[in-house]
């Protein structure tokens, strides 16, 4: 079993043992963030990243060639959920960085308290993430703002948290759910509407758009950059 | 001149247009303290009220929705506007604001505490929405119970009308349900047809038993307007009948959600019945299991206690397929078994922070109960 660091994100990496496996490093060694395998390699304790689980793995498996997670990192999450990708970004951005995670099921977000107990860098805010009026008392400006909320008005939602929290030259990521936009459409087109919408604000550029298949059929990445 | 007022974890800042501040009130330094201040509303009204009283300004801008709202009690009228430039300058550099307030502050302290703060609020917030959401529930199974009552009164008067026209089906049918679904569908006795009675649901011998009765029945002829009437009444009662169903599913449905532990020991019905008697899910959980067996049993109680009858054995619970479906001699033992079991799972639904035991307290109670089976068969 041999470990080695991607070699374009730092703290990512892929575990090859016979097949290569993404993983990241525990920020909270002997601690599960849910049922994740782990795997202790040379005393370092590394957590493996289901693409299957995990829209972010899933793209970086499919090539994503922007990934703005680094030491230190300031991330807005919208739709956080019980955190199964925000514990891997946590691990990435260390204690230095902080991860907003913005949840607005109840019933999901308690597996997230249980998470931020242990990460420190991991901020719970029970809110929508339609109304951030209601949750910028508590929110500083940040380097990355997230998104997987899988809801018709999810472009919106993503123009007004990052037109509120982005920092200029930060980037905001979607993960676009066709059929949570629109079932009539083909994927492909929704995916050039996501992009026109974020584009037509005349504030953010287009870095990258990435198909999620075979990991999340009928999904994409997309990524900006704020001007 | 246009003020604005920002709330920030370390407290609230009035600031002019170029960001200096002009007036402050620092919050205390501690997540607790916090999180009660932002998350209560009443020393938060305490404190705008104070504020305001300090400074002149012609036009009031802030950046919550609550600051807002508690400002528009107080006649104020604000404006909400968070992407304010001024907004977005606190924003940006929370560490040099906050010191400002609290004194050098290191990132590393004031990023615990946010975490700290949002793990307070999301907490209570949680319990917040649970509350409603067992309201919700008890609204629930109170329509529930009022609709089987009403189902209960009017089926026989629809049972004794139509049997006027077919009083043989009476006998045929005991199931109220299945007996004005037909007369729904069809009341004239001399249209039944096979293909009719097997879309309603019944069985091809019961489809043929009925049509045989309706061909030799001694009932009497009835007009098109009278059996349209009977249809019209058992047409409402199946739509009532349907809605109550519904709502049935929606209970149990909130309730996985609401108290996953209670419903994986006692049907979410069940449960939910409980929850309601007890008045909220909390004080179900605060109650003793000993109570929580006759809940339900209110006047069995009261006569034991003031007229010395027996003790109830059990309440609402009895409605629980294991003490239902027991022998008589079991049932006081398992209803009482299973009431531990209920104050167990309520507790950990109100106080367990989002913890799973119910599939534990399942198996016990299986478990249990077949010892007990055990021990009555080889008494014989």
């Amino acid at each position: 079993m041999r470990v080695k660091e991607d070699q374009n994100f730092r703290n990512v990496y892929w575990i090859l043992d016979g097949k290569k496996q993404l993983a990241t490093r525990n920020l909270t060694p002997g601690v599960r963030a849910y049922d994740e395998t782990l795997k202790e390699i040379q005393g370092v304790e590394y957590r493996i990243w289901n693409p299957k689980r995990s829209k972010l793995a899933a793209a970086i498996h499919n090539g994503l060639r922007n990934f703005p997670f680094k030491r230190g990192s300031k991330v807005l999450y919208l739709g956080i959920a019980s955190g199964t990708t925000a514990s891997h970004i946590s691990d990435v951005i260390g204690e230095s960085g902080i991860i907003f995670g913005v949840e607005v099921a109840h019933w999901v977000i308690r597996d997230l308290l249980k998470l931020a107990e242990f990460r420190k860098n991991i901020i719970p805010i029970l809110e929508s993430a339609r109304r951030p009026q209601n949750y910028s008392w508590l929110v500083t400006e940040v380097d990355i703002v997230y998104e997987d909320v899988a809801q018709p008005d999810q472009v919106d939602i993503l123009i007004r948290n990052s037109d509120l929290f982005l920092r200029s030259g930060g980037v905001a990521m979607i993960a676009v759910k066709a059929s949570s936009i629109d079932v009539t459409l083909p994927p492909k087109r929704i995916y050039r509407r996501v992009e026109e919408e974020v584009l037509g604000t005349g504030r953010y550029e287009l870095l990258e758009t990435l198909d999620l298949s075979p990991y999340d059929p009928k999904h994409a990445m997309i990524v900006f950059k704020r001007r | 001149m246009r003020l604005f007022v920002a709330m920030q974890p370390y407290g609230i800042l009035v600031l002019d247009e170029k960001g200096s501040i002009v007036d402050k009130f620092p919050f205390p330094k501690d997540a607790k303290a916090i999180s009660d201040i932002v998350g209560g509303g009443s020393s938060l009204r305490e404190i705008l009220r104070e504020l305001i009283s300090r400074i002149r300004a012609d036009e009031i801008v802030v950046n919550d929705a609550a600051l807002k709202g508690i400002l528009a009690d107080m006649g104020i009228n604000a404006t909400l506007s968070p992407e304010e430039r001024v907004f977005l300058e606190v924003r940006r550099s929370p560490l040099r604001y906050a010191s400002q307030l609290w004194g050098d502050l290191k990132q590393k302290e004031y990023l615990y505490l946010l975490n700290e703060i949002g793990i307070l609020l999301t907490k209570s917030k949680v319990k917040e929405r649970l509350s409603s959401l067992d309201q919700q529930i008890i609204k629930a199974v109170d329509f529930v119970d009022h609709s089987n009552k009403a189902l209960n009164i009017i089926a026989p008067t629809i049972r004794e009308w139509y049997s006027v026209h077919f009083p043989e089906l009476d006998e045929l049918l005991e199931d109220h349900y299945e007996f004005i679904k037909l007369v729904s569908i069809e009341p004239n006795r001399k249209k039944m047809r096979e293909d009719i009675l097997r879309s309603v649901g019944f069985s091809e011998r019961m489809a043929e038993k009925i049509i045989e009765s309706s061909r030799n029945s001694m009932g009497a002829e009835l007009s098109d307007s009278d059996l349209e009437a009977i249809r019209n009444i058992a047409s409402s009662w199946i739509n009532l009948y349907e809605a109550k169903r519904g709502m049935e599913l929606y209970i149990e449905e909130l309730m996985r959600r609401a108290a996953p532990n209670l419903s994986a020991v006692v049907h979410p019905l069940v449960g939910a019945r409980l929850i309601a008697i007890a008045g909220s899910l909390e004080r179900l959980a605060n109650l003793p299991a000993s109570s929580i067996q006759i809940l339900g049993a209110h006047r069995a109680i009261f006569m034991h206690l003031t007229k010395g009858t027996k003790p109830p054995k059990h309440g609402v619970i009895f409605q629980a397929k294991e003490v239902r479906n027991s022998p008589k001699s079991l049932r006081g033992k398992i209803a009482r078994l299973l009431a531990t079991k209920i104050a167990i799972a309520a507790k950990v639904d109100v106080y367990g922070g989002g913890k799973y035991v119910g599939d534990e307290l399942r198996r016990e109670i299986d478990e249990k109960i077949r010892k007990y089976m055990e021990a009555v068969r080889s008494e014989g």
